[in-house]
């Protein structure tokens, strides 16, 4: 393969190593690699309880994963369980990558999730250190040194190479870095055969691909191209560059998603199956989706509904939920688009019991001023839009318990005892 | 807004009345830890059963992060609960007015 016109930069995929563990392991004064400590969300829809994250030892010593259950989790004096505070890991998440600016200019920086970054030093690296990956340790050392936290580095030519780079070699690695160029994707990512642990190859896609005799990424990478991006259409190219540790993507150029859409999903902390609690928690999504849309001036030209079944009904039906979109006429109204949601829930629910329920609004368009409709009162429409516009300044500025429906303090209402949550888990306010 | 030792001090106690339920055979301490690297001052709750896992509960940060302010917060808690308090990380410090070993 012929390398000499591919972008040749260099990247850093930083990861922190078991961040939630890590962040309450320095919190206690104990060492993160050394403690044996696990992260436990016990919020209602968790069941008995799921662990969010564990410590390096943790895992080593009762091979507790993530999204472990409780009940999993071995019950023994050495190990410490501690609730998750949300909050705390998004400001450690900042205090991390304030870092991490000091050795790129802001605009290099990615933050890809709450615990990894993707730093391109190709301009920078050299001001640091005679290589990169001497750059990679005096990062380590710093953030070690002011934050306590352990970071795992992968280093690569391009974005993906450091991400793979990351996944498959850093986190093995004594001094917790990896590094992989395109002269050596072939000799240390190809005779790799366990595809699912290859960066955007789940499950169905490595089933996928061994039904077309992929076995390894060897494999992948020496077969016709054109073959497999007839079997699997664009992916298909796509992996084939993977294998070859092709990544043209220009990270400095914004992607604008062509249809943007707003939404929100939760699991409900038992089987739903009374008509009134389902459409009370979807009344409870649908209020706070739109709030968010209006917050952005945008109106809906479509609503989206998604029913997850509990497991036995799902049995049952032999689907495992539904979802209905809907096209409507543009409107920011609250009370417009639950009505619609209300509909295709009715439409389609035959009355099996409901764990999961999503809400969603797309094919958005600027909230340029209220387009009265011919056939109601005016002054009703008007008196409506503002009564929704001071509901949203009011929960803006003294929070979304502030002013809330009567009814969400019925059985099954979900919106009081989220409203302290952070992606759905204790955010841990209660405890600064 | 600085917090002062009394408004820290009543916070932890608060919390305390909400998480601390004494049980037979359980053993309960506040830890304190000097966490250098905040800089904070962090209170939590541990417990354990025999045999069973140990739970830690955070109570709460200081953020003003000064031994004489420690101490005041200290003194105060000591003066409400009976509960035994297990300093980490305080290596050889003294409290400034005891001038006696932070342990």
């Amino acid at each position: 393969m012929d390398y000499t016109n591919e972008p040749h930069g260099v990247f850093f995929m930083i990861d922190n190593k078991s961040f939630y563990a890590s962040v309450e392991s320095v919190e206690r004064g104990l060492n993160p690699l050394r403690s044996v400590l696990v992260v436990m969300s016990e919020a209602d829809n968790t069941g008995s309880g799921l662990v969010l994250a564990a410590s390096p030892q943790a895992k080593k010593r009762f091979g507790i994963s993530n999204v472990s259950r409780q009940y999993e989790v071995p019950v023994t004096p050495a190990l410490m369980v501690v609730p998750p505070r949300m909050n705390l890991y998004i400001e450690k998440n900042i205090a991390i990558n304030q870092i991490f600016r000091s050795f790129v200019a802001d605009e290099d920086c990615y933050p890809y999730s709450i615990d990894e970054s993707i730093l391109d030093m190709t301009h920078s690296w050299h001001l640091f250190g005679p290589t990169p990956l001497a750059v990679a340790r005096t990062i380590q050392r710093t953030v070690r040194h002011k934050l306590g936290l352990y970071t795992t580095v992968g280093i690569g030519e391009n974005p993906i190479q450091a991400k793979l780079a990351l996944d498959l070699f850093a986190k093995h690695d004594h001094d917790l870095i990896g590094q992989l160029t395109y002269t050596t994707m072939a000799t240390k990512v190809w005779p790799l055969t366990d595809l699912t642990k290859i960066w955007s190859i789940g499950r169905r896609t490595a089933i996928h691909l061994q039904h077309l005799g992929i076995h390894s990424m060897q494999d992948l990478a020496l077969i016709d191209p054109y073959e497999l991006q007839q079997a699997m259409g664009i992916i298909g190219t796509q992996l084939f560059a993977l294998a070859w540790g092709i990544d043209r993507s220009q990270l400095h150029e914004v992607v604008t998603p062509q249809d943007k859409s707003w939404g929100n999903s939760q699991v409900l902390p038992r089987d739903y199956l009374k008509q009134g609690e389902i459409e009370l928690v979807l009344r409870e999504i649908a209020t706070q989706v739109t709030a968010r849309m209006r917050r952005h001036y945008q109106k809906a030209g479509c609503v989206s509904l998604g029913i997850g079944f509990a497991h036995a009904a799902a049995q049952t039906d032999g689907r495992s939920g539904f979802s209905h979109s809907l096209r409507i006429e543009p409107t920011a109204s609250s009370y417009e688009l639950i009505n619609h949601l209300l509909t295709l829930f009715r439409g389609a629910w035959a009355g099996q019991a409901i764990r999961h329920i999503a809400v969603s609004v797309s094919h958005l368009v600027p909230d340029t001023g209220l387009q009265l409709n011919l056939f109601q009162d005016p002054e009703r429409q008007l008196k409506n839009m503002r009564f929704e516009r001071v509901l949203d300044q009011v929960r803006r500025r003294f929070g979304t318990t502030a002013l809330f429906p009567a009814s969400s303090l019925l059985p099954g209402g979900t919106m009081l005892a989220r409203a302290g949550l952070v992606g759905g888990h204790n955010g841990g306010n209660s405890y600064d | 807004m600085i917090e002062t030792p009394q408004q820290a001090a009543k916070l932890i106690q608060q919390r305390l009345a909400i998480y601390f339920k004494p049980q037979a055979r359980h053993r309960y301490q506040i830890e304190i830890v000097n966490n250098i690297y905040g800089p904070t001052y962090n209170f939590f709750l541990n417990s354990q059963a025999p045999h069973q896992r140990e739970r830690s509960l955070p109570l709460h940060r200081l953020q003003v992060y000064q031994l004489d302010y420690l101490e005041a917060v200290i003194v105060l808690l000591r003066s409400t609960t009976q509960l035994t308090f297990n300093f980490v990380d305080f290596a050889t410090l003294r409290w400034p007015q005891k001038q006696t070993l932070i342990q």
